[in-house]
Order: structure tokens, then sequence, then C-alpha cells
């Protein structure tokens, strides 16, 4: 009988920044409507600033849609963001649905400045859900100090019992 | 959106560039002097394949806007035309008009392949093979590579010919896309089928991240291919120590030790508390003579026993040279360090 | 590291230290033919064919013969190297240094090469479409695992390998399994060639050798008619 038995299947984790960095947004899409006065601020900013804004990030996708109702800005995001809790449990079942996150806000009676610093927000977000981080940090890696042990204490500071 | 209608495309003006040919020459970084037309002329015939299948023409690839946006967001840069990128993205379909990926794909598959084998033997030079051939699978392998697609942010063409001509979009859009032949089908809601022809989504992807590699080395060089590698796919993180499993570690160390002549693996009890207690903790060392080679604890003086023998292996296993120059690394100075082998018996 | 250097022992801790003293036990060496739980004789099982393991000129000479009679002697290897190169993995049950991790390492370069190489073809034909060539003949001909034949046989690589043949009887070793055997040594060599000289020079090896090689016999003629 062989000592040794074959080996555990593993798939690489993802580390966006460490190579290259890819921007987890994709695309955008601004819908807007002609008539309402609650688009105001958009019709502004889609006539004076939107091609300059589109020009300065050409790896996002923007599309323009034209309906009634509310002013929207939708966001979506190819993540898997190492910040990602799902992603962190190395789950692979939950991995699959973390690809393509979406995210919705809404942009009524905004003025055109507002309408930019939304959709900057858009654009910098990792699309990742918002959750409440448990620890300061959060690492894929092992602590470098190891697990403390009882039994490698130096004498001269081990409790006294 | 339900509708498209009434939908403005913006698209980008500096994303709108103009492309050299498919058929640009690359820059060959291996003489192949020996064959020329001259000298060879029935040899190199045998390379000639004219497939009928027309190919993306860049003017057509500059219709879609994602397409454009993914070449941006990848960076390929001016000498990557937008119709290797699209060609990339379109697999083996039954009724494709396009010649598909499964070309490029071979080159990108051989690419990734040989740079990720060379960087982990040179990484991990003592790992066992079934070790190693899994952590180099846990780079290319297709749950690797489909994660990388996602990350990308290529889409997947999801939409039926009769569904996008309804909406009004053309061919052109959908070529920013990736488009296979799906093996999945849904017939009901509820109901998945399994299908023997077409692939899964992950496989598409992995095909379409192969073939961009394959594109890269093509438009951009062999420098630019490596890099391109380093940075998308051994930029990922794989834990190689969680990988490793030993059903008997301390007859294999017996037998590590004594093909190196080394004198045979003792354990010690080094340490241990609370023997007549519920909860006792022993400490042992496993040793080769004075040197102490892995030490290990547990709640029994064999379970410590073992996991000592196991720590010994790791150290072993898992050792990593300091210079991590891979071999097509021009600077590189000293010979690759490749182990012998590990026993069995 | 010394295990008294953690302090444990010598001073005033209380653990139960318990050492072990190492056995010894009296071996006999068995030279007549397998006996149940005896060892055998190394000298019995170190052998392949009529050759003996060793690291010496002899077992050696042929392939450093080949490796300084192409390029002036560019690839040549050291001999520790070369001897890993001809050990299968299956002689002497692994415990001597074999080839399986340098053929890998062969193979992954080898595979990638022949695809350089034809893309390169096809540009020098002047191919409408260049990446196609990996759908042509000449492509799926420099893939074949017979391709390593011919460069085995044509530089008698093949007869210094050491390997345990599963067929005692069949000396001439013309099986399947021998094909496999020399097929990794080969790629072992170049496996060999990269560890030491490099990527791009076991590249060049693999195409003005392997390939070459390949090219002056009649590997690609038969096909050549009827392409």
């Amino acid at each position: 009988m062989p000592p040794y038995n074959g080996a555990i299947k593993a798939v690489s984790v993802a580390r966006n920044g460490v190579g290259a960095f890819i921007r987890p947004c994709r695309k955008i899409t601004l819908q807007y409507c002609n008539v309402g006065g609650s688009s105001q601020g958009l019709r502004d900013f889609l006539t004076q600033r939107l091609t300059k804004f589109a020009t300065k990030y050409p790896e996002i996708e923007f599309q323009v849609a034209l309906k009634r109702g509310h002013p929207i800005v939708r966001g979506l995001y190819s993540t898997t963001m190492a910040s990602n809790p799902a992603i962190l449990t190395n789950d692979s079942t939950k991995l699959a649905d973390v690809h393509t996150n979406v995210k919705t806000v809404c942009l009524r009676n905004l003025n055109i400045d507002n309408v930019e610093n939304k959709l900057k927000l858009m654009v910098e977000s990792s699309g990742n859900r918002l959750y409440k981080p448990k620890q300061a940090v959060q690492s894929l890696n092992q602590s470098v100090r190891g697990i403390w042990s009882p039994f490698h204490v130096d004498k001269d500071h081990r409790f006294k019992i | 959106m339900a509708s498209h209608r009434g939908m403005v495309r913006v698209i980008p003006r500096t994303s709108v560039r103009f492309f050299k040919t498919l058929t640009e020459p690359y820059s060959p970084t291996i003489s192949t002097d020996l064959y020329t037309q001259e000298k060879e002329p029935r040899f190199i015939s045998l390379f000639q394949n004219d497939s009928r299948l027309k190919t993306i023409t860049e003017e057509e690839a500059k219709l879609s806007p994602s397409l454009i946006a993914l070449h941006a967001r990848l960076n390929l840069g001016q000498d990557f035309p937008l119709a290797t990128l699209a060609r990339a993205l379109t697999c083996d379909t039954k009724d494709g008009q396009h010649a598909s990926n499964s070309s490029l794909s071979q080159v990108g598959k051989r690419l990734v392949k040989y740079h990720v084998t060379e960087n982990m033997i040179t990484k991990y030079p003592r790992l066992p093979i079934a070790v190693f051939s899994k952590a180099v699978n846990a780079y290319v392998g297709t749950e690797s590579l489909s994660s990388v697609g996602r990350l990308f942010g290529i889409e997947v063409e999801s939409k039926s010919p009769i569904d996008k001509y309804l909406s009004g979009e053309t061919l052109e859009t959908s070529f920013g896309k990736l488009r296979f032949d799906s093996a999945i089908s849904k017939p009901e809601s509820g109901v998945k089928h399994y299908g023997k022809e077409g692939i899964t989504e992950d496989v598409a992807y992995k095909f379409a991240v192969r073939s961009i590699i394959g594109g890269v080395y093509l438009h951009k060089g062999e420098s630019a291919a490596k890099k391109f590698i380093d940075e998308y796919i051994l930029s990922r993180k794989v834990d190689v120590e969680s990988m490793l499993k030993f059903e008997q570690p301390q007859r294999m160390l017996l037998r590590l030790l004594r093909r190196n002549n080394l004198p045979a693996p003792v354990s010690k009890l080094m340490a241990e508390t609370g023997r007549h207690s519920v909860a006792p903790v022993y400490v042992v060392g496993v040793f080769s003579g004075d040197s102490l080679l892995g030490e290990g604890q547990g709640s029994s003086i064999r379970e410590a026993t073992m996991r000592g023998a196991v720590n010994a292996l790791k150290a072993h296993y898992l050792y990593r040279p300091l210079n991590e120059r891979v071999p097509s690394d021009p600077e590189r100075k000293e010979p690759l360090y490749v182990d012998e082998g590990e026993v069995y018996f | 590291m010394n295990f008294r250097s953690l302090g444990l022992v010598q001073r005033g801790f209380s653990p139960v230290v318990r050492l072990q003293q190492q056995q010894i036990r009296n071996l006999v060496v068995y030279r007549s033919s397998k006996s149940k739980g005896g060892i055998r004789n190394p000298d019995d099982y170190l052998t392949s064919g009529s050759r003996k393991y060793e690291l010496n000129e002899d077992n050696l000479k042929h392939i450093k013969g080949y490796l300084s009679s192409i390029e002036s002697g560019k690839y040549q290897l050291p001999d520790r190297l070369l001897l890993q190169v001809i050990t299968h993995k299956s002689f002497a049950h692994g415990k001597l240094p074999y080839n399986e991790k340098l053929s890998i390492l062969g193979y992954s370069l080898f595979s990638m090469t022949t695809a350089k190489f034809a893309l390169h073809i096809a540009e020098v034909s002047k191919a409408r479409d260049v990446v196609d060539v990996v759908n042509s003949t000449g492509f799926k001909l420099l893939n074949r695992n017979s391709m390593l034949d011919v460069f085995s046989s044509l530089t008698g690589l093949a007869k210094v390998v050491f390997w345990k043949n599963p067929e005692p009887l069949n000396l001439d070793g013309a099986s399947a399994l021998n094909k496999t055997v020399e097929r990794n040594t080969v790629l072992a060599l170049i496996g060999a060639i990269i560890s030491q000289h490099g990527t791009k020079s076991a590249e060049e090896f693999v195409i003005n050798e392997v390939i070459q090689q390949a090219v002056k016999s009649d590997y690609f003629q038969p096909l050549e008619s009827t392409a």
C-alpha cells in the first residue's frame, strides 16, 4: 500500500489588483424621462457632461435609455473580489451568484453635480453587497505569527501556578 | 428594461480606434531558418489549411460597445485588434457563420500551461507529482479560468436570434458577448436538461480566456503574453499546503530519510499536560539523528506523533528556493533545481 | 533546531520526557530467488537488461556523445542530471532520481513550441488566417506521439534507458509501454535542457533537433503524398 495517496483539489482565488487591476464596474445604464421634472439634472448631465465622463472611463460601457418615471442609474459589476465574504468562505455555490452584481440608485430631483457624484460612486464601487466586517483586517493569507502555544513560551514569561 | 426601443448607445470617442488586420506579422522569438519555403517546400505545404469560414472584420467588431469596453478593460493596447477579441468570444456553434476561437484557444492553452508549469516547478521544486499536477490545474483548470473570464467582465449572450431581432439588436452588438451552444437547456421552469452536444458556460469562459492569451501572443509577442499570464493568472492565490494529503506519514518519512541516507525518524515526547485530565495535550518532536524535523501537538501521543511526521514531510515538500527566477526569465543565472521524485513502493 | 533549545527539558517545567532508543536489527540479504520477508540484494534489481545502474562513463557515453555532437556542445548537461534523465520512475521503486517531473516540464514546453513553430510556418507561407494552421495536417503530425519516437530511435536514446520491463520475456522491449518510456525520456531531455540552459535554448533544441530529425526522416513523407 502506498504511504502517500493523491492530493486534495483546489481552485485558485482571484486577488484583483495583485497583478493587474480590473475595474469591477463594467456597465452603467442611465435611464431618464424626457418630460418629468425629476429628470432635469440627469438630462443636463447627458447633454453637457456624459461624453467627457464616458471618455474618462473607456473600460465601462455606457447605455442611455429613455423611459417614463423617475431617473435611475444602474451599474453592473463583475465581482470576484477578495473582500467579498462569499469568496473568503471559498464556497463554490456562493461564488456563482456574486458574479453579476447589480447596483441601482435613484437620481430623482438631483442636480447635475449630484448626478455626477452618484455616477462616480457607481464607478468606484466594488459591486459587493454592503456588509459589516467582523475583523479589522481581512486576508486570504494565514497569520505570519502562527497560533500561540503554551508549550513554547519562555520560562521567565510563563504563567506560574 | 423591458424594451430596447428608444435606447441610445454612447460609444466613448477614445475607444473607437483604427486597428490593423488580423494577419499582421508578429515577432517570432524563435529562429526557424531551417524551414524556409526554398529548403522545405513540401513540409511547408503541410501547414496550409484554408477554412472557408469568414473571420469577423474590424469594421463589424467596432460596432459593439461592450467589445470596445472589454478591450479597454484588459488594457490590450492598439496592437490587439478588436476583431481578434470578437473571435476569442466566438465558440464553436452548430450554425456558426464565423471562424471560432478553437484554434486561438489551442495556442493560448499551450502557452498558459507552460508558464504555469515552469512557475510551479521553480517555486515548489519538491512537490509530489499528484499535488504538482493539481496545483497547476488549480491555475489552468476550468474553474479557475472561468473565474478569470468572469472577472474580465465578459457577458454571456443569452438572447436567442429571434429575441434579438424583435428587440431591434443587430448581430454586431452581440460580438462583445460570449457566444456558445449551451449543453444545458431549460425546457420548463425547474427542469434542467444536460445535452450531449454543446458546452457549459464555464468551459466557454475557459476557451475565451485562453483565446485572449493566444491573441496576445499573436499580436503583441511572447513577452507580452507572458506578462498577461503573470498578471491575470499567476497573480491568483493557491494554497498549496492545504492540498497535501498523507495516509501514512511516519512510513513515508522513513522512506524519504532512508533514500537520502539520513538516520531513521525517532519521535520524542517533548512536553505534556493533563495526562489524567479530560483534555490532555502532548507535544511530540520527530527527530532524525540530532535534528528536529517536525513537531506536532495533539490530545493523544499517537495524534501528536502523526502530526509531527506530517509537519516534517510538509517542511520537505513545501521547500521554496530563495531564487525564484523561472527558466524563461532571460536574467536567470543559476540552473533550475528539479527534484528526484518521491519514493513509492 | 535542537529540542533542547526550546527550553522544555532541562528547565523546571514539568513534562515527562521519554526518549526512545532506536532499535537495531540484524539484516540478512538473500542472494537467491525471492523469499518472503527478506530484503533483496540491490545488485539483483539495479540493472536494466545487461546494464548496471551506476554513475559512470559507460552508461552515459551514448547520450553525452549525442549532446556534444550537436551545435558544438551547446546543450551539454551535468552527468548526474543525465543519469536522472535516462532513469524511468518504474526503475528501483522510485528510490533513485527519476525523470517524471523533467518530462512533465519538457512536455509542456514541447507542446507550446510546436504551436509557436506552426504559427511561424503559417506566417512564412502567407496564410490567409494564421491561426488556422492549428487545424492543418502538419500541426497534427507535429503533435502525434510517434513524432517523439522518430527522434528517440534516430538518436538511439531508447537503448540507454533504465526502466523496469513488466514483460521480462519480451527482451526486445518493443511493446507499447516501452514506447511510452522512450517518449518520456525524450521529453525529460528537453526538460533537463530547460533547467540548465533556459527556455529559449530548449525551444531551439525542439525546433532545430527534434523536429528537424523528423523532417529529415520519412516521418512527413507518406502523408505528403495524400495531402
